[in-house]
């Protein structure tokens, strides 16, 4: 089982968590890198340092490779190398890590546990230097003699990737050299990162796309791997040229703020931060490293997009924007339109829209409407999940009155109004984040803060490692803040009802203020309405929230030569989707036509969590407590009565009959699961080994106890003057009762080995599976009068559930028609974890496992009234079977 | 016809017709052919639904790529149940066909007959993998329409390596070590008992890697090996240029395959013994 669970642990990759997800990457961007990727663990495990990544820090760029890897991707500690990797530290392995640690401490210790002494000029920075010398002295000599190293600018230099290329594509890596400032040719010249993804097609042509990734700030070099697999690009029949915008990814200089620490983060997602303080240190930081913040901007970045074009010798290049990225195309086909095929606008954000006064839009609250008003017309989610929008509203001003404080990973966060419409808002991203905004609602209304504390976590582990903050704020702010006044942004914010106004935190009034701490720039004039006949197809989802589909059709209508398509049921970013995709492969095939457009998006079914299912769950659980009281006050009864009619228990041969086999069994795997690492070949911890052995065990023992065809002298115990389903009874008591014994050691010493669980949870893990099985499997054996089948219904059910049981959780994306059932699957998942769900949901949870299996117990004793379907056969059809069977003697 | 043959066809025959009859095989069809349905049917005869990154446009893919493609989600996703089954399932249901002789008194009508023991246990043996093996072929046969219809084309070839070289080699070992290793027990129930602990204990003294497959993945019965082989695939091939790797090719498999007629042959030597042993007591 062991070996099964990995991997279909990597393949059943869920939605577990996705709005946490989407705001990890979403935070600050106007568009994703990839949602989708996100979701996916790393496939290799990581080797050792690449040689970029030593670079990176020792050029003390804060952040180094980390900055572009998420959750998807190696630490940074541990970033593979791809087998041909150059490896220009062909230095002792001792003396390498000497390097790195004297350059890591001069970068001021982002990387390794040297603090930041700025300032110091003693003998430790003599030391560090001379190691530097060394350092460097030992590159060089490594460097072969005929590579002399090329000045003009700008040029294109290839090198080795800085990911392990896990895919079957092609891709080709290099650093684009371009000046600082492009007015400037001879000045200072920084260095971006470039991955070009090959095409496999035998229909290859010689444009390219280029995509300009959103944002701002986000890299996307480091995820071409994943971005290759995930969007089919590598079979497309044009080579993909992914670029790390200047000050992003892993562009140098990187313009990442580490002073943005998490827990300044988590305060900032909230609103309630003292001060900016942390950016300020940061634009500090990276002035004092020699970086020209005001070269940082879109207008300087197109002008590098145009060199990349020259310096890799494109004739023409096909530009594919994605948000920001739209932004950036649009500045590149106006300044620099020589060269340009085709362009494909994804989720556009046009030049004359200033995001600090955005939410004049009323984007946000009409999407949140659509939504709304989508649920409202799905009879299930309008019965679960009525007046979203006054929900959401009241819990808005609910939190703002009276903020609550969560902990997550050790950090503070307060749930106020703030960050409520910022997770609401950031769910909007996300095709499958879109239908859990009314489950989130009803669920946090209900106290249930998990999916809060979810989409926070990922901040208190990394903050905005992924970000370069630095990039987003000149950028946001030169060409937004800068352009106009707090008035007004106030004015656009005040405009909207609170619950709908700005919601992230560099938009808005709240922008304005960040950007004025962070120093506000000189203004970059960069609203100038762009006009051009290049053959342009823009693309809008419907659900867009941020850039909604009237900004899309705002711009096509400025290009004479532009397709319009917008997509229903889907989001931001439709070119991650298949279905866009497609759309647009076929316009760069043919840019003067319309594409065709023959497929559909269809929005998902809406998650149902456990608050949507409890009313249903309460009525089980009131059953299934009833029928379970009433059963056992029938055998108290009839126990009592038994006593009357003077036949006795028969203990002795119920013992025989069970056997110790099995009760061995148990209390071996429960002592080697205790103390050796046995545990982990089932993947079960101190806290789970019990609820995994001894409702299997005691499924099995209860599927052999009686069968009719196996049971030796069956016709004389039927004879005898007591109801055969006391011997059932007799027999499933010893059983219960033995492995109950075992059980209840194995917990004593679960819990003490894992004292942080609570204890009666710890029981209440074993004991409902542990009768639900036994009811099973008593149940298919009597019914089929063969113990194998019991035995075999029982172990198949038993391993379904452990290795498949998370399925059983709300908010699975099962396929038409089960997703209909699936929302109500919970309520009889035999391992449910007790923080699965809520403690209510787990314990109604508990009652109702225990009443099925108790009903099978039922069940079975019913199917054992009559002793002469008993001995003959349960059901009379089966007999007449038997009967022709035998005259046709087969 | 020699009459030792003949003895040893109309054991395996009785043990086919048995096992059939007492509708354990049917189960473990149904239970396979019904999981995997329901995989279909949850995941939409597409793994990958779950890993978005991973999906891929059909459109987007040329003809030989969709086929790669859809033999990856059907090898996937049919071996996940089919190993697990043939692994675990398989030889705890087919270990009762000598005790249930023995506990209806067939096995003192065999012994009054001139049948060696030897001949006796390889009929047992021969009429196990019959019947397993057609509870497999039904199988394959049902979900092979099944999976065409709903995914459409994928490699025959790479479908029928899962289910002969995987599927078949666990299931024929494990079912001759099932019907082995419980042929000392009286009755039904202490088999059952038995095989349940002697196929889940090793997994747990004898954990096996996904990733490491070590001398354990091939000696444990829960035949690491070539579970983790096919599972394996399915990774391996989303990366790999070159394709697939069929199992006929694999290492792991004629390895698992070695090593598990050795233990065959090692117990039937024993169990062999045991029952001369007892017919020399008796």
């Amino acid at each position: 089982m062991n070996a099964l669970k990995p991997s279909l642990n990597i393949l059943a990759a869920r939605i577990k968590g996705l709005s946490g997800t989407v705001i990890r990457i979403f935070v600050s961007d106007f568009s994703p890198i990839s949602t989708e990727a996100s979701a996916v663990p790393p496939l290799h495990a990581p080797t050792t340092l690449s040689t970029r990544a030593l670079i990176a820090m020792g050029r003390g760029l804060g952040g180094g490779v980390s900055r572009e890897h998420s959750s998807i991707c190696p630490s940074p500690r541990s970033f593979p190398v791809p087998d041909n990797a150059i490896k220009p530290l062909s230095m002792p392995h001792k003396f390498k890590h000497f390097c790195v640690a004297a350059m890591d401490k001069r970068s001021g210790g982002v990387w390794g546990e040297a603090k930041r002494e700025r300032g110091i000029q003693g003998v430790r920075s003599t030391l560090t230097l001379m190691t530097l010398v060394i350092c460097f002295a030992t590159l060089i000599s490594a460097t072969p003699a005929h590579a002399q190293p090329e000045t003009t600018v700008p040029r294109f230099e290839s090198t080795t990737c800085w990911f392990s290329n896990i895919t079957r594509f092609t891709i080709d890596c290099g650093w684009l050299y371009v000046p600082e400032d492009h007015a400037q040719p001879e000045g200072a010249t920084i260095r971006l990162a470039v991955a070009i993804i090959r095409s496999e097609s035998a229909d290859k042509q010689p444009d390219p796309i280029v995509f300009l990734a959103g944002g701002p700030g986000g890299g996307v070099v480091g995820r071409a791997p994943l971005t290759a697999v995930g969007l089919g690009i590598g079979t497309m029949n044009r080579d993909t040229i992914l670029v790390d915008q200047r000050g992003m990814g892993l562009s140098e200089p990187y313009l990442g703020c580490p002073e943005v620490t998490p827990a300044y983060t988590l305060q900032l997602m909230s609103r309630t931060v003292e001060s900016f303080q942390p950016f300020i240190d940061c634009r500090a930081r990276l002035e004092a490293e020699g970086v020209n913040l005001e070269f940082y901007n879109t207008v300087q970045s197109a002008a590098d997009f145009a060199a990349l074009r020259t310096a890799l010798g494109y004739e023409q290049i096909n530009l594919n924007g994605v948000s920001y990225g739209t932004r950036l195309a649009l500045t590149i086909v106006r300044d620099h339109p020589e060269g340009i095929r085709s362009v494909v606008l994804d989720s556009t954000l046009p030049l004359e829209i200033n995001t600090n006064e955005f939410a004049g839009d009323n984007s946000f609250m009409d999407t949140f409407d659509l939504i709304a008003a989508t649920c409202a017309a799905d009879f299930v989610c309008n019965t679960s999940y009525p007046n979203l929008r006054q929900v959401y509203e009241d819990l808005y001003a609910r939190f703002e009155a009276n903020p609550v404080q969560l902990e997550v990973e050790g950090l503070p966060v307060t749930l106020n109004g703030a960050l409520l419409r910022m997770n609401v808002f950031m769910m909007m991203y996300a095709q499958e984040a879109i239908v859990s905004v009314p489950a989130y609602l009803y669920s946090v209304a209900a106290g249930d803060y998990r999916a809060v504390e979810d989409a926070m976590r990922n901040f208190a582990e990394e903050g905005m490692d992924t970000t370069s903050i630095g990039s987003q704020m000149t950028i946001t702010c030169a060409e937004n803040a800068a352009n106009t006044t707090y008035e007004q942004a106030l004015a656009a914010d005040e405009a909207q009802p609170a619950a709908f106004r700005g919601a992230v935190p560099i938009t808005g009034a709240y922008g304005y203020q960040a950007c004025e701490a962070w120093g506000m720039p000189e203004p970059v004039v960069n609203n100038l309405t762009v006009q051009s006949d290049i053959p342009t197809l823009v693309l809008a989802g419907q659900f867009d929230h941020i850039t909604p589909p009237s900004f899309g059709q705002q711009v096509a209508r400025e290009f004479p030569n532009s397709f319009y398509v917008e997509f229903p049921n889907i989001s931001h970013a439709v070119t991650f989707t298949t279905c866009p995709a497609r759309v647009m492969s076929r316009f760069l095939d043919d840019p003067t036509t319309a594409p065709t457009v023959d497929c559909t998006i269809t929005l998902p079914n809406f998650v149902m969590d456990a608050t949507a299912t409890r009313p249903l769950a309460r009525i089980g659980a009131g059953m299934a407590a009833v029928t379970s009281i009433w059963a056992v006050a029938s055998l108290i009864m009839a126990l009592r009565g038994a006593q009357g009619a003077r036949f006795g228990m028969a203990w002795r041969a119920s013992f025989r009959t069970v056997g110790w086999i099995a009760l061995a069994a148990s209390g071996l795997l429960i002592a080697l699961m205790t103390f050796t690492d046995a545990r982990q070949a089932f993947n079960a911890t101190h806290v789970t080994m019990v609820q995994l052995i001894i409702p299997l065990i005691v499924g099995i023992q209860a599927a052999l106890l009686f069968s009719p065809d196996d049971e030796p002298g069956l016709e004389v115990t039927l004879a005898c003057p007591r109801p055969i389903g006391w011997t059932v009874i007799e027999r499933l008591a010893v059983v219960l009762l033995t492995q109950s014994a075992v059980a209840l050691i194995g917990t004593l010493l679960s819990l003490a080995y894992a004292p942080e669980q609570n204890a009666l949870e710890a029981f209440a893990r074993w004991l409902p599976p542990m009768l639900f099985f036994s009811g099973l499997g008593m149940f298919v054996t009597i019914r089929t009068r063969n113990s194998t089948f019991g035995a075999v219904i029982v172990g198949l059910g038993w391993f379904a559930f452990n290795i498949a049981g998370d399925m059983f959780l709300p908010g699975q994306p099962f396929m038409f028609p089960l997703n209909y059932v699936q929302p109500f699957l919970w309520m009889t998942h035999p391992f449910l974890a007790p923080d699965a769900l809520m403690s209510a949901d787990f314990w109604l949870n508990r009652v109702i496992v225990m009443g099925v299996g108790v009903m099978f117990i039922l069940l079975t004793l019913w199917n054992l009234r009559d002793e002469e379907t008993v001995l003959l056969n349960a059901a009379r059809k089966a007999t007449r079977k038997q009967e022709k069977q035998a005259k046709s003697g087969w | 016809m020699n009459v030792q043959i003949s003895q040893l066809l109309g054991i395996a025959w009785y043990e086919f017709q048995m096992h059939w009859r007492r509708r354990a095989l049917l189960i473990i069809t149904i239970a396979i052919v019904g999981i995997i349905i329901a995989e279909m049917l949850i995941f939409g005869g597409d793994i990958t639904s779950l890993v978005p990154a991973f999906r891929a446009d059909p459109a987007l893919l040329t003809e030989e790529q969709n086929v790669r493609f859809h033999t990856l989600n059907v090898v996937f996703i049919t071996w996940g149940a089919v190993g697990a089954i043939m692994s675990f399932i398989l030889p705890i249901v087919v270990s009762d066909s000598i005790p249930l002789d023995k506990q209806h008194n067939v096995y003192e009508l065999f012994r009054s007959l001139p049948l060696s023991s030897s001949i006796y246990l390889a009929g047992k043996i021969l009429g196990v993998w019959w019947a397993s093996l057609s509870s497999m072929a039904l199988s394959l046969v049902v979900l092979g329409i099944m999976w065409w219809l709903r995914v459409g084309a994928f490699d025959v070839i790479a479908y029928l390596d899962m289910w002969l070289m995987g599927a078949a080699l666990i299931g024929l070992l494990n079912s001759a070590l099932g019907v082995l290793l419980a042929s000392t027990q009286p009755s039904r129930r202490r088999a059952l008992l038995l095989m349940g602990g002697l196929f889940i204990l090793p997994s747990l003294l004898v954990p096996t890697s996904t990733y490491d497959i070590s001398i354990m993945g091939y000696i444990n019965p829960i035949r690491g090996a070539v579970l983790n082989f096919y599972l394996n695939t399915f990774a391996r091939a989303l990366s790999d240029p070159t394709g697939w790797t069929f199992g006929w090719q694999a290492a792991e498999v004629w390895g698992t395959l070695l090593v598990g007629s050795l233990q065959i042959a090692v117990l039937a030597l024993l169990v062999w013994g045991y029952l001369r042993w007892q017919e020399a007591r008796a």
